[in-house]
């Protein structure tokens, strides 16, 4: 491919795959009840598929999507009928093209061999019925617009088009485009300079028709006709930013005829290849055009009866595909009456700028909040100092629109996920031999981005897992008394500042003995230990690791990705999981998501001279409690807190922060900063990574769940070892998500603020329990705590305690 | 950034020196993106004990490394003359903690030798080579070797 050809790579990528998806959902309701207007939108996303990717010169693309759209030609003439294999033959070649579209984004181009698809379309095409599997479209003779007049001519449908759009203030600009005599991609190019058109006008004809353009079948010029709201020379300015047009000759068209009312010429010299900004723009009169289209729509009768829908390309397009392709389709989005655009695309990654420009903003708002209540303090009074409040408070909630404003560029429907998932359950229904209905409900509902992006892979397991193992074959459910098609649904929904996704199927349900006895089976659990359960936990025993409940491993949920990493990547994203389920009805999984990733409030607190911040959507509740109300249990603590036993976990010990604090830093600390930390412990010898497994001593904690942990209670009620808290009230923090939760010491609380977590970097990597970072007011960094991860460390390291204790 | 190429020529390259315990360092000027002033560094748990920990640099999160540790030199306490030298690494930055940056200095390549010869508590890989300037011996640290190693161990450990 050619280097100017790239710029428009990005753009056809784009489209393509807005075309790939919009057939991929048309096919499933194909599947279900092929409709006329069904059919008709298939032929024109086949076709727009066609034509660009011939455009950019990606034969085998355009090859496929001919096959295809020629399938759909004789669907929707009724020469064809939807059959199973003509839908497999259609999904075959949908594949084929999404590997060809990922493949020419991730390398510019694709080497995929597409003949196996297309000559499978074209079998099914073959055992047609009617004429003959040629698979050349019929040709476009009797098309009136490619009559081999030099002049292009609008058809009546065309012409009602073009009065319906002067009608709507557009004008009616007729234009020749010459190409340069050696010019050597002449098809290439003419695309390209109707691409340039179709953002600005609809094309309402053009001369030789699109499949002769496509083909080559033209000289050195193309005429255009295009009803437009700009002047002349914005549309000419735009087809000259094509390369190797050599001149463009634009000119009015008189609506009722063919002659152009006023000529204006303007050529390039031919040595100029790159045209368009330094071009000088030639032309006298400027606003006359314009006024003459205005004259023309005050005396032009407007063709009321034609709705928009139907003008210049689909009311045309009857039998003959050779009238639409990417400028007539992209057209008949923008078209008559052509109104401006009112979106346009932005780049992730500016938004992603944006988004961390605002981030520092807020920062420092409230650095700058801060400043003044100090400055307040020790010189109030100042009328200056007020006037500055006043500016700080203004900017303050600028930056909150802002930042607001923002959040909302870039949210997305959550469809752009759930687009994905009937063409995967369909598949797997069929895989499995079962029969299954896919409801989604709420695919508007808007997510940020950095969600979108990473909720995709864990509903994906979730939907395989209701499939495989909750919907049952046609057959058992019948002699259930079920219906013989299941039902999983997927919906989302908003829910204060989180959105709720729930994947609900109508399957066997998860029977909390069949569990219990495969987490024994599998040594997760003892068989005391199991029998303790109760049933909600004996659930959630399916996110345990190494936990399956099918008894062969499937090639569907199998996948080498249990429930327990579905669980853990959900929380990272500090997602909450909940499951309920009953036995032969059915089974619900609720995921609550947080809006965005990237900016989160956050409970500040200290520990030993460090803040840290909890993401306040992991935080239960935060207490005071006397020193006596923790109970060690050998080397792990425990409080009583409302009926509940929490393993309390104390994050100096956890984050081994007095280790982690060696002479040289604490001095340097001294140095500039005074003694903020607390030395009420003697410094433990410099921790290493080797030697960090050791430090079980403060994670050997229990928890509620853990059914040992009343009985253990029981044994050692106050046991030696509490001295470090003894005439002490404890501040804690429990945190947690779902029925996992546990008690955090720290020192104080600090209150609560906006933080924009900033990752720490490559440099550093993963430290167990800590999110990222974020700078306060004062400029200082706090580290953001990963609660999910923390406590599935805490846990973790009391399973290995509770091991080696066995 | 091609540190070699750009502030060297063929006979001599450019350094900034610096001082840890009793020798002088140097790391070509290009791989330097600032000097700063000790500032509070917060520390990151269950890191490694050369870690100090994270500083805000305008906004950004830099990791700093304490470079005594790194090279297994006693321990000292900082004192005003304590810098922290900003190097660019991967697709950000890392700090470098030094007792004192003594400024730029011309070191003639033929002066350079391979470090091998050197002793002490010093990992001799560490060093690109060692040179002279005037009556004093430069050690050329090799930074790529310091920060890389330490990544390395970082991913083992995680």
């Amino acid at each position: 491919m050619n280097d100017d050809m790239s710029e428009f790579l990005g753009v056809f990528l784009d489209e393509a795959l807005e075309q790939i998806a919009l057939l991929e959902q048309a096919f499933l309701r194909l599947e279900q009840e092929p409709t006329a207007e069904l059919l008709q939108e298939i032929f024109r996303a086949a076709h727009t598929l066609k034509g660009s990717s011939r455009a950019m010169g990606f034969v085998s693309m355009g090859e496929l999507t001919h096959a295809m759209e020629d399938v759909f030609d004789r669907l929707r003439h009724d020469e064809l009928t939807v059959s199973p294999e003509l839908m497999e033959a259609l999904f075959g070649g949908l594949d084929a093209l999404k590997a060809m579209h990922d493949e020419v984004a991730a390398q510019g181009m694709t080497a995929l061999d597409t003949a196996a698809q297309t000559a499978r379309l074209r079998a099914v095409l073959k055992g047609a019925p009617s004429p003959a599997g040629e698979a050349v479209p019929p040709a476009p003779a009797s098309d009136p617009v490619s009559a081999p007049t030099s002049m292009v001519t609008l058809t009546a449908t065309q012409l009602a088009a073009a009065q319906d759009a002067l009608g709507a203030g557009c004008s009616l600009y007729q234009l020749k485009i010459v190409f340069a005599a050696d010019c050597v991609m002449k098809s290439v190019r003419a695309v390209m300079a109707l691409q340039m058109l179709a953002p600005i006008s609809s094309v309402l004809a053009l001369y030789p028709d699109e499949e002769a353009i496509e083909n080559e079948e033209f000289e050195s010029e193309i005429e255009v006709i295009v009803a437009t709201e700009k002047d002349m020379e914005t549309v000419r300015a735009a087809v000259l930013r094509t390369n190797e047009v050599r001149a463009v000759h634009i000119s009015e068209h008189a609506e009722n005829g063919r002659l152009p009312r006023r000529q204006n010429t303007q050529a390039l010299p031919e040595t100029i290849t790159q045209p368009p900004a330094t071009q000088p723009i030639v032309s006298e009169k400027k606003t006359t055009p314009r006024e003459e289209g205005l004259e023309k729509t005050k005396t032009t009768p407007v063709v009321s009866e034609i709705s928009p829908s139907n003008v210049a390309v689909s009311a045309q397009s009857g039998g003959h595909s050779g009238q639409e392709g990417p400028t007539a389709a992209s057209a008949s989005r923008t078209s008559p009456p052509p109104v401006q655009s009112h979106t346009v695309r932005v780049d992730v990654a500016r938004l992603d700028c944006l988004l961390n420009l605002v981030g520092e903003l807020v920062i420092d708002r409230t650095r700058m909040a801060q400043l003044c209540s100090q400055l307040e303090a020790e010189a109030g009074g100042l009328s200056l100092l007020e006037t500055l409040s006043e500016t700080a408070g203004h900017i303050g909630r600028i930056t909150d629109e802002l930042q607001n404003e923002i959040m909302k560029a870039r949210m997305l429907p959550v469809d752009n996920v759930f687009s994905r998932f009937p063409r995967m359950i369909r598949d797997l229904a069929q895989k499995l031999g079962k029969e299954i209905q896919f409801v989604v409900e709420g695919k508007e509902t808007e997510l940020d981005r950095s969600v979108i992006e990473v909720i995709g892979d864990p509903l994906i397991h979730m939907l395989r897992n209701s499939v495989d193992h909750g919907i049952e074959l046609p057959e058992a459910r019948e002699q259930a008394g079920k219906p013989r098609q299941g039902t999983v649904s997927l919906r989302a929904r908003h829910q204060d500042n989180h959105i709720v996704i729930e994947i609900e199927d109508d399957g066997k349900g998860l029977d909390p003995e069949k569990l219990r006895a495969n987490a024994v089976n599998k040594g997760i659990l003892t068989q005391e230990a199991a029998a303790r359960l109760t049933d909600r936990e004996a659930i959630h025993l399916i996110f345990a690791s190494g936990f399956s409940t099918a008894q062969v491993v499937s090639d569907v949920s199998g996948r080498g990705v249990g429930m327990d990493i579905v669980r853990s990547n959900l929380e990272k994203l500090g997602a909450l999981i909940e499951i309920e389920s009953k036995v032969g009805v059915g089974t619900t999984f609720t995921v609550k998501l947080p809006l965005t990733l990237a900016i989160v409030r956050g409970l500040l607190v200290v520990v030993r001279g460090c803040v840290y911040a909890l993401p306040l959507n992991s935080v239960v509740e935060t207490l005071l409690v006397e020193a006596d109300a923790v109970h060690s249990v050998g080397q792990s603590e425990l409080v009583h807190q409302r009926d509940q036993t929490l393993s309390l976990v104390r994050l100096s010990d956890f984050f081994a922060l007095e280790a982690n604090t060696t002479p040289a830093e604490r001095t340097l600390e001294k140095a500039r900063h005074q003694e903020r930390r607390d030395r009420t412990k003697p410094p433990a010898s410099p921790r290493t990574a080797a030697n960090r497994a050791r430090k079980t001593d403060v994670l050997e904690v229990d928890i509620s769940a853990n059914p040992d942990a009343g009985n253990s209670l029981a044994r050692e009620p106050h046991a030696a070892g509490v001295e470090t808290i003894a005439n002490k009230r404890l501040t804690l923090v429990i945190v947690g998500l779902g029925n996992r939760q546990i008690a955090l010491a720290v020192d104080s609380l600090l209150g609560e603020q906006e933080v924009v977590i900033k990752p720490l970097g490559g440099f550093v990597g993963e430290i167990r329990g800590i999110a990222g970072a974020t700078i306060l007011g004062d400029g200082r960094v706090a580290l953001i705590v990963d609660v999910p991860d923390l406590v599935t460390a805490v846990l973790e390291e009391k399973g290995k305690a509770h091991a080696a204790g066995r | 950034m091609s540190a070699t190429t750009t502030e060297s020529t063929n006979l001599e390259q450019q350094l900034v020196a610096f001082r840890l315990a009793t020798e002088l360092y140097g790391v070509g000027i290009g791989q330097i993106q600032e000097i700063i002033r000790l500032q509070e560094i917060t520390p990151l748990p269950r890191s490694e004990a050369d870690m100090a920990g994270v500083i805000n640099l305008r906004g950004k999160i830099v990791p700093v490394l304490d470079l005594r540790k790194r090279l297994n030199l006693p321990e000292a306490d900082p004192t005003r003359a304590t810098r922290i030298i900003v190097v660019a690494h991967g697709d950000g930055c890392v700090g470098l903690i030094v007792d004192d940056v003594t400024g730029v200095l011309r070191l003639p390549k033929d002066t350079v030798e391979p470090a091998d010869r050197m002793a002490g508590g010093l990992e001799a890989e560490a060093l690109l080579g060692v040179g002279k300037s005037g009556e004093n011996l430069v050690l050329l640290l090799d930074l790529e070797h310091v920060l890389r190693g330490k990544s390395a161990t970082l991913e083992e450990a995680a």
